[in-house]
């Protein structure tokens, strides 16, 4: 490669940094990206995606990318796992491979066939239903589902039968315990841990928490985690308690609370998309929060099309197991439907067939760029 | 009906597919591990008939597809005539890649279908 062309390169980075930087957006980040993956610049490339899974963590683009660029950084050792998982599988490579995928990618649906694949063949190994339990309760704590904290407990609990001295498995079973108010239970566990180490800071520490919260109501774990499921959030706020417990896997879900000011506001910004015919946004009661409505169409009508897709969507990702709703794209000889879940609210778009689907998606972003600066404002 | 969809599954990430008429009555099935046949069946009837009465709030059209993401994986809804394919698929999928064989495995249900007519 020729010294004009090295100049012709280094001048097209400069012009896509100052597109990224002026004009934020999934697509400037991808162009750079894009051309520094050309120039086998991978940790500067994975330097601008980091930053856009940041102001952009919706963007399959930028999420995609991501998780191409971290592969592409393990992927001698992944390929080596894998190999050798083919012909000599120990439930150590299964969860190494298991925590490249969690920790590594945040795929937690491939970390988590990793282990059910392990455990199929290793049933009898504690550390591969720990790594089950502690995939679930990521899971839980993103999307506060039933199912996922029903199996986090399945999966500590088989981790303590096979190895009663397993201590992460304890903690973790005691903490989801206690967040979904079985304190009993919680208790329980905790003196279990307290009867091999007494003097353990941390159980100590949650067991003298645990005596604060009030022991009532009902006691069933099933009952208790649908509860959970219907608040979308904890009985029990661990972080109220002040209780210092492993930041990656207890962080709490962003609800992404939306002032109905800044929805309102920032939906104008689909007026100026073509082939809209409306646009709203409902909020967790299916309260319509905002509303643009360029050509002629009933709000009232608008908001029910979104509460009905949404409701049959999020029943729908419950019972396949896939977690929380978030998107939706519906095409037809109509034109399209786009819904997008932010937080416990739903955004609707209805477009005719005039309006193209990548102008659609800038659009969302767009929005949801301006909803979190007026929100920040507010 | 079966093989089209056995050739579908295997896609990367694509951890199962079936045929369901609108109400929810299994065509044809290759579901992976995890998956049943009657809850697949009756979520998928469900989703069609909200979609089809929100749409006829504004037009009696139908749709032709409705791709579904959540947190941990994506479904995929397309209308083959008389029936609807769906395909339940990890997040990480190349979308744009399994939409194509998505729409060829649809393209060739259909056409089997009015064959068998």
């Amino acid at each position: 490669m020729g010294l004009f062309d090295g100049f012709r390169r280094a001048r097209e980075l400069a012009r896509l940094e100052k597109d990224a930087r002026e004009r934020p957006s999934p697509i400037t980040f991808g162009a750079l990206a894009g051309k520094l993956i050309a120039a086998d610049d991978l940790n500067r490339a994975l330097e601008v995606v980091t930053e856009a899974m940041r102001l952009f963590p919706d963007s399959e683009r930028v999420q995609q990318t991501y998780k191409y660029l971290k592969k592409s950084k393990l992927e001698k050792e992944m390929h080596e796992i894998g190999r050798t998982l083919a012909t000599a599988p120990t439930p150590q490579l299964c969860n190494r491979l298991a925590h490249l995928y969690h920790r590594e990618l945040g795929d937690l649906d491939k970390a988590l066939g990793t282990l059910r694949d392990g455990v199929s063949r290793f049933p009898a190994s504690g550390d591969l239903h720990l790594g089950i339990g502690e995939i679930r309760l990521a899971r839980f704590h993103r999307d506060w589902l039933n199912k996922d904290g029903l199996e986090a407990i399945v999966h500590l609990k088989k981790a303590i039968t096979i190895d009663p001295s397993n201590y992460k498995a304890h903690m973790y079973l005691a903490n989801l315990y206690l967040e979904i108010g079985a304190v009993d239970k919680c208790s329980d566990v905790l003196r279990k841990v307290l009867k091999t180490t007494p003097d353990d800071g941390t159980a100590l520490e949650l067991m003298e928490k645990v005596k604060t919260v009030p022991s009532s109501g009902p006691t069933d774990e099933a009952l208790l985690l649908e509860q959970v499921e219907e608040r979308r959030g904890p009985l029990v706020d661990l972080s109220r308690l002040d209780i210092k417990v492993e930041s990656a896997i207890f962080k709490r879900a962003d609800l992404g609370r939306i002032a109905p000011e800044a929805a309102a506001t920032s939906i104008r910004s689909f007026e100026s998309l073509e082939g809209v015919i409306g646009a709203g946004m409902l909020d967790e009661n299916g309260k319509c929060i905002a509303k643009c409505i360029p050509a002629k169409l009933d709000a009232a009508v608008l908001g029910e099309m979104i509460g009905l897709v949404t409701h049959a969507a999020l029943d729908a990702s419950l019972k396949m197991d896939i977690g929380s709703f978030a998107r939706g794209t519906i095409e037809g000889s109509f034109g399209y439907f786009v819904l997008r879940r932010i937080g416990n609210h739903t955004l609707g778009i209805l477009a005719d067939e005039n309006a193209r689907p990548r102008d659609i998606d800038l659009a969302v972003n767009t929005f949801l760029g301006l909803i979190r600066r007026e929100s920040q404002e507010d | 009906m079966k093989d089209i969809l056995k050739k579908l599954n295997q896609e990367v990430g694509v951890k199962g597919s079936v045929v369901v008429t609108h109400d929810g009555i299994v065509v044809a099935s290759e579901l992976g591990e995890g998956l049943e046949k009657d809850v697949v069946a009756a979520m998928a009837a469900s989703v069609i008939s909200a979609i089809y009465k929100a749409l006829s709030r504004v037009n009696n059209a139908g749709f032709a597809r409705f791709i579904l993401t959540a947190s941990y994986g994506k479904m995929v809804f397309v209308d083959t005539g008389t029936a609807f394919l769906v395909v339940v698929a990890d997040k990480s999928i190349n979308i744009d890649t399994t939409l194509l064989e998505i729409q060829s495995a649809a393209l060739r249900i259909k056409t089997a279908s009015e064959i068998k007519v």
